[in-house]
Parts: structure tokens; sequence; C-alpha cells
């Protein structure tokens, strides 16, 4: 990708995520390691209230969710509670950080990442490879895939073992009312 | 197969790697582990609750029986292992010393010679493992 469509990619991701202020979609999630022919897979809906609340709802292969909200973790394994405060874990901080930006994609801050960008057939792709060492003991690099219209269409996770987590997103609706239920724990 | 070749690895629901432990026969390698999780003991324990678990064919060192269960005592790493069944399907795994229960494996929801979870409990720490057939 030439530099100034790189800009003009930013420049549109920038725009639209600031103005988004929620989002929901489903998601497909597959966890590929490498010594299993086959990935894991599992699903459920994302939901997401800008700046920075978002739901995880797994519903295959078990209902689980995980909600990030005032630097806390709630997180509900079928019908079992927990709740971690992540306010003073920096690397969970920065995590929470990174999930949020990533579901709009909006995370272009040189100082943070080396980013390359390409072209492919449904929009494009921005590698993202934190320049934290001990962040990129968890994950090497991100891969953001972009459609036409600049919205995140799928995230993949690459730990330095090369095994991944691919999430991808479909049903996307933006700024649409969430009910506040959602973000209940 | 002569050979015994085991790869466990945890992962989070949300596909963060935990660890990756390979066990091929007495061999013990891990593969990968978050530096939080890198303590001595912790792995001690994971090491002996996964390996009494994929054990095929515990070597009986005492033998016990009533018409309907049995109990095979067992040796491994060093631990004294007791393996329980009843009707012929295994139910239950204890880990003990000195006479005292530390580990118990629960086999629950068995149909066809697979459970469909299996619940380890330790009573010495607080660690539970809960898995679940997928």
């Amino acid at each position: 990708m030439s530099t100034s469509e790189s800009i003009a990619l930013q420049e549109k991701v920038k725009s639209l995520a600031e103005t988004t202020n929620t989002i929901s979609a489903n998601f497909v999630q597959y966890k590929h390691l490498d010594f299993l022919s086959n990935d894991i897979e599992s699903s459920g809906k994302l939901s997401f209230k800008s700046p920075d609340m978002v739901k995880w709802a797994y519903n295959k292969p078990f209902q689980y969710s995980v909600l990030f909200k005032n630097d806390m973790l709630y997180i509900n394994n079928e019908g079992e509670k927990n709740n971690i405060d992540i306010g003073s874990n920096k690397l969970f901080k920065q995590l929470n950080k990174l999930i949020s930006s990533s579901i709009t994609g909006n995370m272009f801050t040189t100082e943070e990442f080396n980013i390359n960008y390409y072209k492919n057939e449904k929009g494009s792709v921005v590698y993202f490879s934190p320049k934290d060492e001990k962040f990129a003991k968890y994950i090497k690099e991100f891969h953001i895939n972009f459609n036409h219209n600049a919205e995140v269409s799928a995230v993949k996770m690459i730990e330095p073992s090369n095994d991944y987590t691919l999430i991808q997103f479909s049903n996307r609706i933006t700024n649409q009312n969430i009910p506040d239920a959602v973000f209940a724990h | 197969m002569a050979n015994q070749h085991h790869r466990i690895v945890f992962t989070t629901e949300m596909g963060n790697k935990l660890f990756d432990f390979e066990f091929l026969n007495k061999n013990f390698k891990i593969n990968h582990i978050l530096p939080e999780m890198n303590k001595k003991p912790l792995i001690n324990t994971l090491k002996h609750d996964f390996f009494a678990l994929i054990e095929q064919k515990p070597t009986p060192v005492q033998y016990y029986s009533d018409e309907k269960s049995t109990m095979i005592k067992s040796e491994l790493l060093n631990k004294d292992f007791y393996y329980i069944a009843k009707n012929k399907q295994l139910y239950k795994i204890a880990r003990t010393n000195k006479g005292k229960e530390k580990v118990t494996f629960l086999y629950s929801g068995i149909s066809d010679n697979i459970a469909s979870q299996i619940n380890i409990q330790h009573s010495n720490i607080n660690l539970n493992i809960h898995l679940k057939k997928l």
C-alpha cells in the first residue's frame, strides 16, 4: 500500500471511530494451535460502547462472558461470577485498551507499534507489532482486517510461537442503542 | 502403541495461551508457560495431576476389590495414587500423602467409557481444575 493510501485508511478509520458510540456484532473465534489438526471454534456476540466498555458474550461451546468496564473485568462462567480489578495491573490495562481500540481499528500509534499496511481483495490488512518487549511476549503481532468501509472485519492475534487467535465479525451494527443490561454485571 | 505421547495446552476463553506441556512416556517438557505462572510448585502440581490423568495403565502395587468396586494403588513420580472403579468404570482417582487425600479426580457424565466432565480438586491449595468435554 502506498503512503498516501495508508494515510487515507488511517483517516477514514479515525473519523469512523470518532463517530462510533456503539457497536454490536456476532463473532466467530478460531484458536489455532499448530499441533492440532482442527482449530478450536467458539462464537458469540460482541457489544461495544465508546470509549472502552466491551463485552464478549460467548454462547458456543459454553455460556461465558467477559465484560471490560471501568478498569474491572467481570467474568460470568455459566452463572458463576468473578470480578478482577485490573486497575493496578499495567499489562492488563494495556491489553484492555488494545482490545477496545482494535474493535474500531483506531490504534495507529507509532510509539507503540511498528505498523505495516497491505491491500487485499476485501479491503486492507494492517500489521501491528508491539514495541514493548514485555507485551510482545504475549502477542507478537496483530493483524487487523478492514473492509472497504474501513470497518474492522477480523482481528488476528499472533503469539510468539505463531499459534494465533482469529476473530471474525459479522452482522455489525453501529450506533444502535445497546440496553444498559448488556453492560450490567 | 509403544509410546505414550500427550500434549496438554490451556488457553483462556479469549484465546491467550496459559501453558503448553508435552508428555512423552515419563518425560515432561514445557513448551510454553505464562511468566506469571512460571513457578515451580505450581508446575509440579500440574505435572503430577496431568501424569495421573493421562496414565493409561497404572502399574498396580496393591489391588483391592469387593463385589462391585475395585481399587488399584499405584505409584507415579513417587506419589501414591488410588484408581477407584465401580462396575469396572473408573470414577475417581485420589492422590494421597501420609494417608490423607491431597488431590481428588472425579469423573462424571460417563458414557461409552468417556467422561463428559472431570473435576480435579486440591485439598491443600486453592486450585480446582474443571474439565469439560467439547
